[in-house]
């Protein structure tokens, strides 16, 4: 397989580099602001071919051997508006000036929401720093709200809880959204791959989780770019999309920060210093630092639990384009952030004195970036990066134990008997009896992912007369390694139980990718075109030393877009805009260490708890049995088809986006359940009570290998006692992660109409929303054991059922959420005023019980007592007691699968008591509600926020919002459980903020 | 039916007076006075029957024979014949009293019936629950101590070992009760209450002497003193402990240790009725009650699914009948909310317990009974502190009798405690655990 999409991608790169360029000519220039002062690192890029010159100290620019022909050309520079034009090269142009204008709100142009970018042939938006200071972004995750039918969320701005983001997702589904969407600052992907820690000591699920974004730097952000469509080639390893995000790079005056909000601080400082000009005139480039301090507390009434992120950043840009590089200069950009920070509670006087539990969340992060502008025939770019990302994640939590008798705290990793025994600093310590009394025991989790990557990227932009053609093949290596020591404890003496999980110990996942791209632009008629994008891409996972061994996959992925007409040419007609585009994709997503290595896991059996002597020791003896890590080396790769179309029209200046998808996760990872037999000794503690042998002198000990247990007198008075024993044989339950046999769906449309701009007020209107619908029935059939009866007796039989032993296996929701934007902006007086009504519509749940033909899994009940009066009423019916029958059963010792409903209806026929009594156990009963399965429409709510945004000429500006601002204290109405509850759970609290950002 | 049995009553009652009066002659005047209680011979001998001359001039005594008749030879005159008789009868104390006048005039034929009125009480009576815990040495509260004591209230030793121990749903008495229907107990008029959790039973006979006590250790049997000075010990060898070493392992919570003290025949035993983690008996606010019943019985009617109450499938049905003592207790920080959860017919009234800082609900003292004792002339300690009761806030309450129950029985005395079937008067909030000493 590997070898085979090694040739297909060596086959497309020859056809790309084959291809041919036309003549060059020159374009050269100056970039003047408005006074006519140069600017220095405007940056200007030809967009059809893909060709960039970057102005020097005195504003001039020069690309060479650009084709003859149209062009787009695009001038750009931090702190000034992008001036875009078409112009037409036919010779040499070596005068070209233009002049920017300064990126504020005096611009007629400015825009506080997220602008669809009309030339991609897939949905993409991008959130410029206007947008992004006018919300007061403080969490990464708060870009979701300026999506469409994106709405505030519920704790926001809240840096106390981890935050992700959930592109065409919610939480809580299957196949996280969060998990396969891909977030990437200045190239550098911000992978969750290599981590273990998805939550914290006391919830570590294994489960896949997407990354936080708590650690990023808000204030430094320039823009950010979301891909919700088909994304290109270029990006692998995500399902959901792609969010890019673009620090500030450029020449800066100085600039501070100061935010307030009654749960958030934030203070930061950035610079964007020019470094001059070497002797030999060459420039020095451009060095942009940033600082931020954020603190951010769960609870302001009591403001102990805090989350700090400190962030700095260097950014260092230079162009070289002197000497050898005249004709093909070489752009450079090597940028290093972090974070130091985390969370903390040490100082919350509400809880235990002593305790804390603090989760560091330290980040680096390095990039270098290299673009060789070549301008060749046969290539007109060679892009070079490299980045690495690590992680210092420390968990670390102090705990208070009271105890009334001493307690066995387990580390054995070995099968066997363990009789707990005092901590002993030169031994093992497999079982250590701990103290009874007070003490306290800190305990961590020590999680350090690192990510790498390489890529190599060539492009190669071709023009032929009204044909542009652009041609992108590249390679990259990731690399994925935890180096943390995973999971300890500061004092063996006092840990509870717990087991040594070395991360490090992991091997490294590689993964090799390679993709070409081909972007065909075909110019028809006066402004018509036609554009095509057809790539693919292949990656090989490497995993040395696991059973998962090397693993490939591929990804191919097509957008077409049709433009019929462009506003430039029909100024005067009613329909200004129209365009079509159509994409169809499969994406990928890798898996993570706590996928393919989930934390080792043991079955600890109590076989012994003896009684109480006068100091109150109690000795334990356990049967330790790990359970077996079973690598699935079949476990496939998460992969996500995804389909969208997407309009865009504009009608007498009214804009309309719409965009409708449908994304199939398939092979969504999963934890799977296997249960084998094993027999173990058990020992009461009535067996002790008795002996001749004074509590307190009494020693006991374990055989190891069969658990019989042994009393000794230790002032040898009296002889040794061997204590009576029971076998008891029981299912044990194994883990191994595997691969979801039943789609998970997610459908929706989203529009964006932005009626046009009423002059007389300075306001713009946009209705935004989104219908959005997700199904997902877990259909596996998949054991379980109850382990034992409400008297203690093992059970031994396994119901084997479809999506597991629960009333639903799954779930279907369905949304409508819009939001009405009102901008006023007034360029005259440099303010911007917006007000957003955040509604939800349509919120639709229902809890779905069905096998994978969409047949009963869950029966009515006529008797809520009587699991066999089952009826042929469907569940979703109406209200209804309902339980539900496994699919099979087996019975300890022989693993036939039973058919479950015709063996236990004809038992209880046949009044075969035991056997009825047996089966009963692995029945799920739903006999307290009557709704579970109803329809769950929430009614209509709203929430309004209002921000405005005001610039004191070009020193400062200041920004407030309110969210929720009417405070909306409703009621919403559940048809399932016919309940009025609080708005509150739905809508942001009333909250407020402040920002003050001075230039200078 | 009621017509057929009170003719054949009678028809009975008079057979047997006849039968016992015979002889009858001329002066003095042999009379015969029958005892009868609901409509029936008390058929009990040696009951003190006292006849009193009008006058008071003169008192004869005379005890029952088998057929529950006096025979008197008294002068002719007028008298008044009564009984005060005090009895223990299959866990149950009785007190039957009564009197009739009798008028003797020459010879007597018919024997005088002597209509008794009889009270019953149960012998064994819950003494006291501690189960709200105490202040820990550093922080927090400790609710790991928990214990009941089960004393003898009579003069005979009691056997306790069909005594059973369960609770009543909802486990606080300030939680939401899905019981009450309409403003009424759903079981108000049934013959059954909810065994809720689990019902507890004795594995071994237990025997209880006269004005004696057993204490039983809910959680841990051990020393709890050792780590939480606040707490009690509960490892002496004479206490009992509701055992979780033969329970389902989902049932025990493996935190609760029982002493090598604790002799194995001391454990007590469930099959749980609910499929919950522990025994959920409230550390605030439990409604707590026993009952006497077969070990098997209770064993069977904890597994008969069948007879659950269907509301939550949680409860098994007690039946009322076997209830014989009870205590309603509600959170004094959550009086307003809280609702009874016995019927009437079982309990009426609640005490009021503070929580978390070691107190317990302590049974009041039967102050006319218990100073009616003989044995206990001058051993009864009075000017009892021990309440909550604070006069300047009308809070808290305290044992009106006056008498220090703890105090006296240290000094030899016996005593009897109140049992009128209403918590509010049974019992009061003690402000230590009584076997803390």
């Amino acid at each position: 397989m590997f070898r085979k999409t090694t040739l297909i991608l060596i086959g497309i790169c020859l056809i790309c580099f084959c291809a041919h360029a036309q003549k060059g000519c020159v374009f050269a220039g100056t970039v003047l602001d408005e006074t006519g002062a140069p600017v220095e690192f405007a940056t200007v890029v030809l967009e059809r071919t893909e060709q960039w010159g970057v102005a020097d100290l005195k504003g001039r620019f020069s690309i060479n051997n650009v084709p003859a022909g149209k062009n787009t050309v695009s001038i750009s520079c931090l702190g000034y508006a992008t001036w875009t034009k078409e112009i037409q090269i036919s010779k040499d142009i070596t005068n070209f000036k233009i002049s920017l204008k300064a990126d504020n709100l005096a611009l007629e142009g400015a825009v506080v929401t997220a602008q669809e970018d009309g030339n991609s042939a897939t949905t993409s938006r991008t959130i410029d720093k206007t947008a992004l200071d006018h919300v007061q972004l403080m969490n990464l995750s708060d870009i979701s709200r300026l999506l469409p039918g994106g709405a505030t969320a519920k704790d926001s701005p809240a840096l106390t809880n981890e935050q992700q983001i959930f592109l065409r997702g919610n939480s809580g589904e299957s196949g996280s959204a969060a998990f396969g969407t891909a977030i990437e600052v200045d190239g550098v992907r911000i992978s969750s791959n290599a981590s273990f820690t998805n939550s914290d000591l006391n919830g570590r699920t294994g489960s896949v989780s997407g990354s936080t974004t708590n650690n990023i730097a808000s204030s430094n952000i320039e823009s950010v770019e979301v891909i919700t469509g088909v994304p290109s080639v270029e990006y692998g390893d995500m399902t959901s999309g792609v969010v890019k995000i673009n620090t500030r790079k450029g020449k800066t005056p100085w600039s501070v920060t100061m935010s307030t909000s009654p749960n958030t601080k934030q203070v930061s400082l950035s610079k964007g210093f020019g470094l001059g000009v070497s002797a030999k005139g060459q420039p020095k480039g451009v060095l942009n630092a940033s600082m931020e301090h954020t603190v951010s507390i769960s609870d302001p009434m009591s403001p102990y639990t805090s989350y700090d992120r400190n962030g700095l950043s260097l950014t260092y840009s230079n162009l070289f384009s002197k000497g050898a590089l005249k004709d093909t200069p070489v752009r450079l950009s090597a940028s290093l952030s972090g974070n130091l920070g985390g969370l903390d509670n040490q100082a919350d006087p509400d809880k235990m004195v002593g305790t804390f539990h603090t989760k560091i969340d330290n980040a680096l992060r390095g990039n270098f970036s290299a673009n060789w502008l070549l301008s060749k025939k046969w290539i007109t770019n060679l892009e070079l990066n490299a980045s690495a990302s690590y992680g210092n994640k420390q968990d670390r939590e102090k705990a208070y134990y009271d105890k009334a008798t001493t307690t066995t705290a387990l580390h054995a990793i070995q099968k066997g008997y363990y009789m707990s025994t005092p901590y002993n600093p030169d031994s093992d310590n497999p079982a250590v009896l701990l103290d009874k009394g007070a003490f306290y025991n800190i305990m961590r989790i020590d999680d350090r992912p690192f990510s790498s990557k390489v890529s190599l990227k060539a492009n190669q932009a071709t023009s032929i007369g009204k044909v542009n053609n652009k041609i992108k093949v590249g390679t990259d290596w990731t690399v994925d390694k935890n180096y943390g020591t995973g999971e300890g404890t500061e004092d063996l003496s006092t840990a509870p139980t717990y087991r040594e999980w070395r991360f490090c110990d992991v091997p490294a996942m590689h993964n090799l990718g390679a993709y070409a791209e081909d972007n065909l632009m075909v110019h028809m008629g006066k402004d018509a075109r036609l554009n095509l994008i057809a790539g693919l891409r292949g990656d090989a996972t490497v995993i040395k030393g696991s059973a998962y061994g090397t693993t490939t996959s591929l990804s191919p992925r097509f957008n077409a877009k049709y433009t019929a007409f462009t506003p430039k040419t029909r100024k005067d007609r009613f329909v200004k805009e129209l365009s079509a585009r159509a994409s169809w994709g499969i994406a990928v997503k890798q898996p993570s260490f706590s996928v393919l290595f989930p934390t080792p896991s043991y079955l600890d059996i109590d076989v012994f708890t003896s009684t109480a002597d006068s100091k109150n020791v109690v000795y334990k003896a356990m049967y330790v049995m790990p359970r077996t890590i079973e690598y699935n080396s079949a476990l496939r790769w998460q992969r996500n088809r995804q389909a969208e179309i997407g309009f865009d029209i504009n009608l007498g200046g009214t804009k309309v986006s719409l965009a409708a998808f449908r994304n199939v996760t398939v092979d969504a990872y999963n934890k799977g359940t296997n249960y084998d037999t094993f027999s173990y000794n058990l020992t009461t503690a009535a067996a002790v009570q008795g002996i001749d042998i004074p509590a307190d002198d009494r020693i006991y000990t374990v055989n190891p290998l069969d658990g019989s247990i042994t009393v000794s007198d230790r002032t040898g008075a009296k002889p040794t006692v061997d204590v009576a024993k029971n076998q008891v044989t029981r299912f044990v339950a194994g883990y191994y992660e595997k691969n979801d046999e039943n789609p998970i769906k997610r459908y929706g449309l989203e529009w964006v109409i932005d009626f046009k701009r009423i002059r007389a007020i300075n306001t713009t209107i946009r209705w935004d929303g989104s219908f959005y619908g997700y199904r997902s029935v877990y259909t596996d059939l998949t054991p379980y054991n109850p382990t034992s009866k409400k008297d203690g007796t093992l059970y031994k039989y396994i119901g084997w059922y479809v999506g597991g032993m629960s009333g639903s296996n799954g779930q279907e929701t369905r949304s409508v959420k819009t939001n009405i934007t009102i901008t006023t902006h007034i360029p005259k007086v440099r303010m911007i005023f917006s007000a957003k009504i955040e509604s939800s519509l349509v919120r639709y749940s229902r809890a779905l019980s069905e096998k994978a033909d969409g047949s009963a899994r869950s029966y009515v009940v006529t008797d809520p007592t009587d699991f066999s009066s089952i009826t042929d009423q469907s569940i979703y019916d109406g209200k209804c007691y309902a339980v539900t029958y496994p699919e099979y059963y087996s019975v300890q010792g022989d693993p036939t699968l039973r058919p479950f409903k015709e063996d236990y209806l004809a038992a209880k026929r046949n009044n075969d008591t035991e056997l009825v009594g047996n089966l009963t156990e692995l029945i799920y009963t739903n006999t307290t509600y009557l709704y579970t399965y109803l329809k769950d429409w929430i009614s209509p709510y709203f929430s309004a926020n209002i921000s405005v945004t005001k610039e004191i000429g070009d020193l400062a500006s200041i920004s407030f919002y309110a969210n929720n601002f009417f405070n909306n204290l409703g009621q919403v109405y559940s048809t399932r459980s016919e309940n009025w509850t609080s708005v509150s759970s739905y809508i942001p609290r009333f909250y407020y903020g402040l920002t003050l950002r001075i230039k200078f | 039916m009621k017509k057929v049995l009170s003719i054949f009553s009678i028809a009975a009652l008079l057979f047997a007076a006849a039968s016992c009066n015979e002889n009858n002659g001329p002066k003095p005047v042999e009379i015969t006075v029958q005892l009868t209680s609901d409509n029936v011979a008390l058929a009990v001998e040696g009951i003190p029957v006292e006849l009193v001359e009008a006058s008071g001039a003169a008192t004869y005594t005379e005890n029952t024979d088998a057929s529950g008749c006096a025979i008197f030879k008294v002068p002719a005159g007028s008298y008044s014949a009564s009984v005060a008789y005090k009895t223990v009868a299959d866990g149950e104390k009785l007190v039957y009293s009564g009197s009739v006048n009798v008028i003797v005039e020459g010879a007597v034929a018919d024997p005088f019936v002597l209509a008794l009125n009889k009270v019953t009480s149960p012998q064994i009576i819950i003494k006291e629950l501690y189960c709200t815990g105490c202040p820990k040495n550093t922080t927090g509260n400790y609710t790991d101590d928990a214990y009941i004591i089960l004393y003898n209230n009579s003069d005979v030793e009691a056997d306790a070992s069909d005594i059973v121990i369960s609770l009543v749903q909802p486990g606080n008495g300030h939680a939401t009760n899905k019981y009450y229907v309409d403003d009424k107990l759903l079981y108000e008029n049934e013959n059954w209450i909810l065994a809720y959790s689990a019902i507890w039973w004795f594995k071994e006979q237990v025997k209880i002497p006269a004005y004696s006590q057993i204490v039983i250790a809910i959680f841990g049997g051990i020393d709890h003193t050792q780590t939480v000075t606040a707490s009690v010990n509960l490892s002496d060898p004479s206490y009992y402990w509701m055992s979780n070493t033969d329970i389902s392992t989902t049932f025990k919570a493996a935190k609760y240790s029982v002493s090598n003290n604790i002799p194995t025949s001391h454990y007590m035993t469930t099959y749980p009725v609910s499929a919950g983690t522990a025994w959920v008996l409230s550390n605030n606010s439990p409604a707590l009650y026993i009952g006497k019943m077969d070990k098997a019985a209770a064993e069977a009617l904890s597994k008969d699914t069948e007879n659950y109450e269907k509301t939550s499938l949680t409860n098994a049905k007690f039946p009322k009948a076997n209830v014989t003592d009870c205590v309603e207790v509600w959170s004094a920080a959550n009086i307003e909310k809280s609702k009874v959860r016995f019927s009437a017919d079982l309990n009426s009234g609640h005490v009021d317990l503070t929580n978390n800082l070691g107190h317990s609900v302590y049974r009041n003292v039967d102050k006319e009974a218990t100073e009616e004792l003989a044995e206990n002339a001058g051993k009864i300690v009075y000017n009892y502190a021990g309440g909550t009761f604070d006069a300047a806030t009308n809070s808290g309450s305290t044992d009106p009798s006056g008498i220090d129950a703890e105090a006296s029985i240290a000094a030899g005395a016996h005593i009897i405690y109140k049992d009128t079937n209403d918590s509010g008067k049974d019992f009061h909030e003690r402000t230590k655990a009584s076997i803390k000493k």
